[in-house]
């Protein structure tokens, strides 16, 4: 399939191909000058680059190449965000044609964050690693700035920017100080350094958070989560869907590649911080939640609950954690899709609306919107027989096969909280009184999303469950 | 000589980067910087990185002080204004210094040069140092340098995004239209009697 | 280290160096008061009337003239302007067009070498650098003023120094990478055969144009506009202040067209490769196609109305920083494929 590319260029090929395909896409644009960009304009080629982008990963030979790598662990996950930046272009059509605003950025800036998660997850150097996780997250602030003419947008920008600089800054002194301490900035070369240390380095180790703390911002966990929930509900919800998963996705990936890989001889430097950081996001994602009216500002909380819950999978530095975040973040990907499929048919009198309140008697006036969002719910809460049951019950095993007590113990209470306010939800929609009906779903695309993540999570448990389980097991073998 | 020097220069820099945070009229402060980034110049030039030392000179000091200083002068920022919240939040502040001053002496006692970093210097292999750093950029750094030319990218893409406004009823000149005139359609040539002018 | 140590490192390297120094900056600032004379005469040549002729025989101890009256003035401090920082503006300018001189090899001496202060591998960075830096001497200048019009001018030149710096660093990018080397001698020797001017010519009329914009000349001008205005930046200095600022931006002249013949015009080299040529010393061939380049800035100056500012930043930005781009590529694929 890509043998007509000469062979130093091969492992580069899907990158290459959706960073090229994205700057021709540019262009295009340019030369092709049919008044406003039409929607089959941009969201098409969009999405069949993804997809081509999709085909070359999977056809991918696996090698090294200086600063980047390709390999199982980063192939599966690298389809995992891209299936998941595929799903977030078909959710936006709809609401992109409700709300055009600067949609033909919206779809580069959208390539252009995948080129940068893609780096992320096949870097093997910290120096690739942080222009991935910089072009990833620029075009994130642009993103969340895109509907300029808004207060709350140009808020979210401005706040997720200036954050989000200072934690590259923080990130980038990291990685200063473990280059001086160990000398070398690739993975592989760090783990024969760290082995040679005679005495402990108190430089590495500063390095280490500083580098863990730039990560812990991008993940949005606590206590570096506070972006979060504005970016969440100020950002075009298009945007916000995106947000939700794809870099979710890369952030965690390239996490566990550094820590398992490049840190593998430091696990007693960065595990204290892991079960921290855990702790904190697992109950801050629980409480925080209580109280918000806004369904976006919800979810933005729900994420923040869920990462903890992967992170305290990363902190006990076993393979097996390594298994449990993978097949956590399958479910994740998948509830997130759904329930921000459902937000994204969330229209009354012809607008948008994300307040909770608004959902009230949806049951009624629109049942299957109703019974996804439902399940959806259910399902992040943890509630048996769904996806999310699942994934949680893994991560406790892991925990407990660790001796991680405590920390399964906060896990356990933050659930039982955060159910509360999943469970809210769907009180509102099926026992509130009616106030006045949403508008019928008017896209095929987003309704049939919704409806495949919804019976996926519903039937999980009986079929794809048990070969889910055994993929995650037998693959976790090939990071390294 | 070149001890002197680099304590003189890394002095300079210091002093004049405390002096960027304690000034208070802003434009002082990017004038120190701009001291700072020239002290910094130096430094590398000390350290044999000429080529490094000179295009620090000409992006950051040229380029980049230029443009801060640019919108520092036209927003005329108030300091003292932004200094309103300085008392409430000072505790808070001298926490999280006295805790980065900690860090910072525990670092500067356990610093080791690793033996691998101070043969890296590509002084002593023949080739200039321009070369050198051409070398390696295009072939194991390769990757870096590409994705470094895509965040740039995204920048320029996220500034246009955000600025750019199409206002309408602005007269814009086109020259191609200018100099595409013939003289048959603008200029007419009338013989005139005289007394009697044109209708 | 004794006092004979000292002695002779004071002797053997500093004096050299400080003699270096005094052979190259007393000769510019000459020339600098001759290029004010030179200038009036040509254009005054150019409209039919005689220039100054009063002061000496055709009036050339007119730039005395001048410098004394300077000199003696006055010096004023606006109220409200910010006293040191207005001080250091016209120094600032001054002083980088002197620095700028340390690596400019100006011909040859008896043995073959480059007359160069500095003959350092980066020399052409350094000038760039150099003249990158020229830009605060006049943002400064007009913000210590604290004149709305001197802000107005400085903001103005500020903004096109930088628009055009960037075309000459992708015009001086073509000369690099088709000479392969920084080294100003390097590139001089390089142009033995054919000068860049032939094989780069498109480059070389965009790097004389943009080197009109880099020293604010007319037709670019506009940010010392004097009819809308007044002078621009530094229409609050008097006496010496203002005649550094003076000095400064001739010396900045001579420096460029030093660039343009270096870079373009093959430096000290003679057009043919013949024996008469050889003949003639490579400092006199040095001088006089300095000379040829800025006659070339006059009669611009006498020629041309000046440009708008957008159309001064739409030729920088929309059309010089796309052909200049456009011809890095091609130089850098020549140098790769053509030979």
């Amino acid at each position: 399939m890509l043998s007509f590319l000469p062979p130093a260029l091969l492992p580069y090929a899907p990158i290459l191909f959706l960073a090229t395909a994205t700057l021709l896409l540019l262009v295009a644009r340019v030369v092709v000058k049919n008044g406003s960009a039409s929607l089959p304009m941009t969201a098409l080629p969009t999405s069949l680059i993804i997809a081509v982008t999709i085909a070359l990963v999977y056809a991918q030979p696996f090698v090294n190449v200086p600063m980047l790598t390709a390999d199982a662990f980063g192939q599966t996950f690298t389809l995992l965000m891209l299936s998941a930046a595929l799903c977030a272009v078909f959710l936006s059509v709809a609401y992109e044609q409700a709300e055009p605003t600067r949609q033909f950025e919206f779809y580069i800036l959208l390539l252009l964050a995948s080129v940068g998660m893609m780096l992320m997850l096949s870097a093997t150097d910290l120096l690739s690693l942080y222009i991935g996780i910089e072009l990833q997250s620029l075009s994130l602030y642009v993103l969340a700035a895109l509907r300029r003419d808004t207060l709350k947008s140009t808020e979210a920008g401005l706040k997720y920017f200036v954050l989000g600089a200072l934690s590259s800054g923080l990130l980038l002194y990291g990685i200063s100080l473990v280059y001086g301490a160990l000398g070398t900035t690739d993975y592989s070369t760090m783990v024969i350094a760290s082995q040679q240390l005679t005495a402990p380095s108190p430089m590495l180790v500063v390095g280490i958070v500083f580098i863990l703390c730039g990560i812990a911002f991008k993940l949005s966990a606590a206590p570096f989560h506070m972006w979060t929930p504005d970016v969440y509900q100020g950002a075009p919800t298009s945007v916000t869907a995106f947000f939700a998963v794809a870099p979710k996705v890369a952030a965690v990936g390239a996490l566990l590649r550094l820590l398992y890989v490049g840190f593998a001889e430091n696990a007693d430097m960065w595990q204290q911080i892991m079960i921290v950081l855990a702790a904190l996001s697992m109950l801050v994602g629980a409480f925080g939640a209580l109280r918000q009216q806004n369904i976006k500002r919800l979810l933005a909380y729900s994420s923040i609950g869920h990462i903890g819950f992967m992170l305290m999978a990363i902190s006990v530095n076993k393979d097996a954690g390594i298994a449990a975040v993978l097949f956590y973040l399958l479910v994740y990907a998948v509830m997130n899709v759904g329930a921000f499929g459902c937000v994204l048919s969330m229209r009354k009198n012809g607008q948008y609306v994300d307040s909770i309140r608004d959902l009230a008697g949806v049951s009624k006036t629109n049942p299957l919107f109703a019974y996804s969002l439902a399940i959806f719910m259910l399902s992040m809460a943890g509630i048996p027989i769904f996806a999310g049951f699942l994934s949680k019950l893994y991560v406790f095993q892991v925990v407990l096969d660790a001796k991680l007590y405590t920390l399964a113990v906060i896990g356990v209470l933050s659930s039982v909280v955060a159910a509360a306010y999943y469970l809210r939800v769907c009180k509102v929609m099926f026992f509130d009184a009616n106030e006045s009906a949403l508008d019928a779903s008017p896209c095929p695309v987003t309704k049939t999303i919704v409806v495949v993540a919804a019976v996926a999570n519903t039937v999980f448990i009986v079929y794809p469950a048990q070969q889910v389980f055994a993929f995650c097991e037998r693959w976790v073998s090939t990071l390294q | 000589m070149v001890e002197f020097l680099f304590y003189i220069f890394a002095g300079l820099m210091v002093l004049s980067a405390i002096v960027v945070v304690t000034a208070r009229n802003p434009v002082h402060s990017v004038l120190w910087l701009i001291v700072a980034f020239l002290n910094a110049s130096g430094v590398f030039m000390l350290a044999g990185a000429e080529f490094l030392a000179l295009i620090l000179a000409i992006v950051y000091v040229g380029a980049v002080a230029v443009l801060f200083l640019f919108v520092v002068m036209m927003l005329d920022v108030d300091f003292e204004q932004l200094r309103g919240n300085f008392k409430k939040n000072l505790p808070a502040g001298v926490a999280l210094g006295i805790l980065l001053m900690v860090e910072l002496v525990m670092l500067s006692l356990s610093w080791r040069v690793v033996p691998a970093v101070t043969t890296a210097s590509s002084s002593d292999t023949g080739v200039t140092n321009t070369e050198a750093l051409g070398r390696v950029l295009y072939t194991d750094y390769i990757v870096a340098f590409q994705g470094a030319g895509l965040v740039l990218l995204v920048a320029m893409i996220g500034a246009i995004v955000l600025t750019l406004r199409k206002r309408d009823g602005v007269r814009k000149q086109n020259i191609g239209v200018q100099v595409g005139r013939k003289i048959s359609e603008t200029l007419e040539i009338r013989s005139v009697k005289s007394g009697e002018g044109i209708s | 280290m004794d006092i004979a140590n000292l002695l002779s490192f004071g002797l053997n390297t500093l004096l050299p160096i400080l003699a270096g120094v005094l052979l190259i900056s007393i000769p510019l600032m000459i020339s600098v008061a001759y290029l004010t004379l030179a200038e009036r005469k040509v254009i005054a040549a150019m409209q039919l009337r005689k220039g100054p002729n009063i002061v000496g025989p055709f009036g050339l101890f007119q730039p005395f003239a001048d410098a004394i009256k300077m000199i003696t003035k006055e010096t004023i401090v606006p109220s409200g302007a910010n006293r040191l920082l207005f001080m250091l503006a016209p120094m600032m300018t001054f002083i980088l067009a002197m620095v700028a001189w340390a690596v400019i090899p100006v011909g040859l001496d008896f043995n073959g070498n480059p007359l160069v202060l500095a003959d350092i591998n980066l020399g052409i960075l350094y000038l760039f650098a150099v003249s990158s830096l020229g830009v605060y001497g006049i943002i400064v200048a007009g913000w210590a003023s604290n004149s709305t019009y001197a802000f107005l001018g400085a903001l103005r030149s500020a903004a096109q120094m930088v628009s055009y710096e960037v075309s000459i660093g992708f015009i001086i990018v073509t000369v690099v990478l088709l000479n392969g080397s920084m080294n100003l001698t390097d590139i001089v020797n390089a142009q033995k055969d054919y000068w860049n001017a032939l094989l780069l010519f498109p480059m070389f009329i965009l790097f004389f144009i943009s080197a009109l914009a880099e020293t604010n000349r007319s037709p670019f001008d506009l940010p010392e506009g004097e009819s809308e205005i007044v002078a621009g930046y530094f229409v609050e200095y008097s006496s010496m202040s203002f005649g550094l600022f003076f000095l400064g931006e001739y010396a900045n002249m001579i420096l460029m067209s030093a660039m343009t013949v270096l870079l373009f015009l093959g430096g000290w080299l003679p057009p043919l490769d013949i024996a008469a040529f050889h003949a003639i010393p490579a400092l006199i061939w040095f001088l006089f196609k300095v000379a040829m380049v800025l006659f070339c800035f006059l009669w611009v100056r006498a020629t041309m109305p000046r440009y708008r500012y957008d159309q001064l930043m739409r030729l920088g930005w929309k059309v010089f920083l796309p052909l200049s781009l456009a011809m890095v590529v091609l130089t850098a694929a020549y140098v790769v494929y053509g030979r």
